[in-house]
Order: C-alpha cells, then structure tokens, then sequence
C-alpha cells in the first residue's frame, strides 16, 4: 500500500479543511491510503512518518511564512536531514491565508526548500491559472494561481464553511496529484510497498 | 440623580444592582409590565467566559448563578443517530424566573424600587427622570417611542423557532440536527432545572412550509415536533409556555441616545441569536458597560457618550459573530450531515474564532476521526493507523 502522509498546522479549522481535501484527493487514488498528522505530533513522533512514501506539507502562512508551530516540526526534523532519511521520498506543499495574495508563495517555497534539503522529489500543483481572464471566476480550480502547489484563502471572520469549494478542490487536485505520482514513483523504483 | 429602568428583565435589573451599589444616592426605580411572579420562559446558559467577564461586576451574584447546578462540561452535537460530545466550554444554567428572583432579591436590598404591572405606553410617562434607560427587550416600547431618534433597523432571520420545554433532561447542552423527509429541524435543549429543560425548535423555512407547521394550532405544532424529536425525547413530551412560532428578530440602531437623557440596553437595543442564553449575557454586558459610566460620573450627556464610546465597538463585532451564526444556522440545509465527526468541528469553528490547537487538545477522538477520512481508513499501514 502507497502511503501519502499529510503533515500539517491549522490556527482556526481552515488550513486543516485544506489538509482534509488533500486526503481525500489523495485516497481517490486505487492503491494509496492517506491521514492527516498534526504537525505538532509529528515533531513529538517522527516515527508517523517511516511508512509515508509521499510527505505533503501544509500549514498557514502567518507574517508572510510558515507557522512557527510548523516551522517547529520543520527543525524537528534535523536528525532525518542529517542521515538522509527521506531521500528521494515525494513531497508537495499546501498553505492558507486571510490574504488574497498574503505571500503565500514565500510559504509555498519555504516548505519546497525544506523539500530540496530532505533531498525529497517536489511534486508542484500541476494545474493552469484558473481565475486570470475575463470569463473566469474563483469558482474556477486554482482560482489563486498558484504552481508550486495549493493555495487557499479564507476570510479571517469565518469559520469553515466560508471556504470557497473551489480552493478545498484545488487542495484535492493537489492530493491525487501526488498519490498518482508516488504510485508512479514506487513502480518505477521497483520498491516493495511500506 | 433619578434613573428611570423601563423593563424588569435581567439586563435592566443588573443595571439598577450595579448602579446602585455603587451610587447608594442614585434614585433609582425598575417598572416591568409582567406581575412580579410571572413564569414566562423558560432558562438562560452561561458559559464560563460569561460568568469570568460578569463576576468582576457583581462577584456575589454571579457566584449564585454559578452555584445553582452543576455545570454542564461538554455540548452534545447530535445528528439523528450520531453524537459527538464536544469539550471546551463550561456552561452554567439557570431558569429563568429563578435568575429573575435572584436579581430582584439582590437589587431590592440595596434600594432599587421595581414596580410590577406598570406597561409604558407614551413619553410623558417617561418625563420628569434624569435618566431615562430602556431595557424592555426585543419588542422595546421605548424604542418604538423614540424611533425617529434611535433609528432602529429590524430584520427577520429566515428560520422559524418555537420555544418549548421538555422533563427529559438534557445534561449537556445539546444541538439536535434532525433531517427529516420535509426538510431540516434543528433542536437545542439545555437542563436549567432538577425537572426542567428548555427546549428550542428551529426549523428551516422549506421544512416549515412542507410541514404546514404555520396553519396548525399551538398545540398540533408541538405534537409535530415530538414526533419530528420522538428519538431525542425518551418517550417525554414538550412542554408549552407562550410557544408560538416566531422568525427572530433582528436589531440593530443607528443612534444609541435620544432626546438627551433616554438610551436603550440589551435586546432593546441590539439582538444576537435567540438560542442558548447569549442576549442574556449581551444585556448583563451592556448594563456593566452603562452602570461603569454612571459610576464614572458627570452629566446625563456625558454618561451616555461614554456608555456608546465603551460598549458599541465590542458590541458591534459581538452583533458581527451573531449574524455570522444565524447565517450559519440559515445555510444548514446546505450543509453535509453525513459526517458527524467533520460536522461537529465545522459546527464548533464556525464563527472562525475558536483555536484549533485547543479544540484538537480537548476533543481529541473527534479530531483523530477527521483526520482520518473514511474512504480508505481501513487500508492504513499498521504503523501509522
């Protein structure tokens, strides 16, 4: 069995209805299995994460960067880093923000580099600019317009439900992009399933 | 000084308690349209944000609400079948009359005046007062008699809502999501006595219509609500009092001072959503807020100037979360039910301004299902599942 961990940071509920449409995404996929793991109980336990054949990575961007509580997970991780650990293991990105643009792509690249040090396989978002002419709309996936992987926005005075479809969508495009990719990946390398 | 508080409810009597403990030689008199011993409504929950905000006011009495039952530790969200019991808010329960009795015991023994039986129905009866506060609920005739002023906007929530009580004891506050073949019924129930639970049907406006609920009497409609609430109810009835269907008003004024010395607290002024007991604690706030100005001192102008400078900002983002929930209710019919585990988080973080870190913390079993989906749950390597 292919497995996509979901790693990830949420201040108020939005960035983990992200992370839960990732999974989905991810387990629309025959063969892959998919959960999500609270940042914080990752760096508690990076153990979670033996088995995940794809590491997706996901948090709010505050301040134009990732989370502090995701960033503890990130140096958490140092031990890994040192012994390679997760070479050559997929990896994508996902972040939230109150802003339209709120500098998301500074996360989106924040977590890439982690990617890049964890000599990890970057899987971007894969999808065209879904809101940039005159007869499109944000109900249109990728509506933000984002390649590096899935951005949302969500108004700071709402809960949940004040997510656009279209960008919890995007995080599930995202999803199956990756669980396709890693069952690719783990063919070709011709690897026993963890 | 002489303060004159149209409406005896517990937005108006707080009002007169703290004012006159802290000004014994304020002259101040309640009048309530009802008889003192009336038995309208049913009870009022306090969470422990209420309470901690309220006791610095009145440590005495809000230590008596507290006392008076155990509170209630966890909030039932339930969904035909499926509950999900959801922790993080303490909420403390009170009948109403009981709070009612408490607050006149408490106002009367430092010297309020509370006059029963007295309905106000023109200005000149409100003449020869200071100060003049009206504190007489959603339907405010001091309001109304001063609307030029006051300019007061009021809309209709879309739902429908009838307020009942029941014997079966709801320990926890309880949100009951019952889709039925006509539509969404939605119940919220709290225990407020040893016998006694509120119980507040809300009905979506389709499910109102399919049902015929608005062509049926009284008692015909609460009929059909036992049934539509039959598996929640352990074989109890509802309970009647005054229990007619109503659409929420909704209040909001532009001004909250007319004619120099008059000005409006609570429902009166300002509504927020007609569920579990938050227009109690708005009302108990804005009396906080208005007694402190009256504490502070200076004339009639001055005292409502800062009474709005203090209160209105706090109470208009407070109104903001309000009209945030009802849309929240109104857009139910929408929503996912079929998850009760995702429903109960996205029913907790609905206003977007609960921590998800101390929800996770406090529910965990809740989050571990979310975090899970169920498509493939079972496939799960055995390391990580």
């Amino acid at each position: 069995m292919t497995f996509v961990a979901v790693v990830y940071h949420s201040g108020f509920g939005h960035t983990a209805a992200q992370a839960r449409a990732v999974c989905e995404g991810a387990l629309s996929v025959e063969g892959v299995a998919s959960r999500m793991i609270f940042a914080e109980d990752a760096a508690a336990d990076l153990t979670l994460l033996d088995a995940a054949d794809a590491i997706v990575l996901g948090c709010p961007t505050y301040m134009g960067s990732a989370s502090a509580a995701f960033k503890q997970f990130m140096d958490a991780t140092a031990g890994i880093w040192r012994a390679l650990g997760w070479k050559d293991r997929l990896a994508a990105g996902f972040t939230n923000s109150g802003g339209h643009s709120g500098d998301k792509l500074a996360t989106l690249t924040q977590l890439m580099v982690f990617a890049m040090q964890h000599g990890m396989v970057w899987v971007g978002l894969g999808l065209p600019d879904g809101d940039n002419a005159s007869d499109t709309s944000d109900a249109n996936l990728n509506r933000l317009g984002a390649y590096a992987g899935a951005m949302a926005q969500s108004n700071i005075d709402q809960g949940l439900d004040g997510m656009l479809q279209s960008d919890l969508a995007t995080a599930r495009a995202l999803g199956r992009r990756v669980a396709e990719a890693t069952l690719r990946w783990t063919r070709a390398e011709g690897s026993e399933p963890a | 000084m002489r303060v004159l508080v149209v409406g005896g409810g517990p937005g108006g009597l707080f009002l007169a308690l703290l004012a006159k403990r802290a000004r014994p030689e304020l002259d101040i008199r309640v009048v309530e349209q009802n008889p003192e011993h009336a038995t309208y409504g049913w009870g009022v929950v306090f969470t422990d944000g209420a309470v901690k905000a309220l006791r610095p006011s009145a440590p005495d009495l809000m230590d008596e609400i507290a006392a008076r039952r155990p509170p209630a530790e966890h909030l039932d969200v339930i969904v035909g079948e499926e509950r999900r019991s959801v922790h993080g808010n303490v909420m403390f329960r009170i009948g109403r009359v009981d709070l009612l009795a408490l607050l006149q015991r408490h106002a009367r023994a430092v010297g309020v005046t509370i006059e029963f039986d007295r309905r106000v129905a023109a200005r000149e009866e409100l003449a020869g007062w200071d100060l003049v506060i009206g504190a007489d609920g959603i339907n405010s005739v001091v309001r109304e008699l001063y609307a030029e002023e006051l300019r007061p906007h009021v809309t209709f929530g879309r739902n429908w809502w009838a307020w009942y009580g029941t014997r079966r004891p709801f320990a926890a506050v309880s949100l009951i999501f019952e889709p039925q073949p006509e539509g969404l019924f939605v119940g919220h129930a709290y225990q407020y006595a040893p016998e006694l639970s509120g119980f507040v049907a809300e009905v979506v406006p389709e499910a109102f219509e399919a049902s015929g609920l608005g062509a049926l009497s009284d008692a015909e409609s609460r009929a059909y609500c036992e049934r539509v609430f039959a598996r929640h109810l352990d074989g109890e009835q509802l309970l009647d009092n005054r229990s007619q269907w109503f659409r929420p008003k909704f209040v909001t004024c532009e001004r909250w001072t007319a004619a120099g010395n008059v000005t409006l607290l609570g429902d009166a002024l300002h509504t927020v959503h007609p569920s579990i007991g938050s227009g109690t604690r708005f009302a108990m706030r804005d009396a906080v807020a208005l007694a402190d100005a009256i504490v502070e001192g200076g004339d009639v102008e001055a005292i409502l100037t800062r009474y709005e400078h203090d209160r209105r900002p706090r109470a208009d983002a407070f109104q903001n979360a309000a009209r945030r929930s009802i849309a929240w209710y109104e857009a139910l019919a929408e929503r996912d039910l079929g998850d009760p585990d995702r429903f109960a988080l996205e029913y907790v973080m609905r206003t977007g301004r609960v921590r998800y870190e101390h929800f996770r913390r406090l529910n965990p079993e809740i989050v571990g299902a979310y975090e899970r989906p169920a498509l493939r749950a079972a496939q799960l390597p055995e390391a990580v599942a």
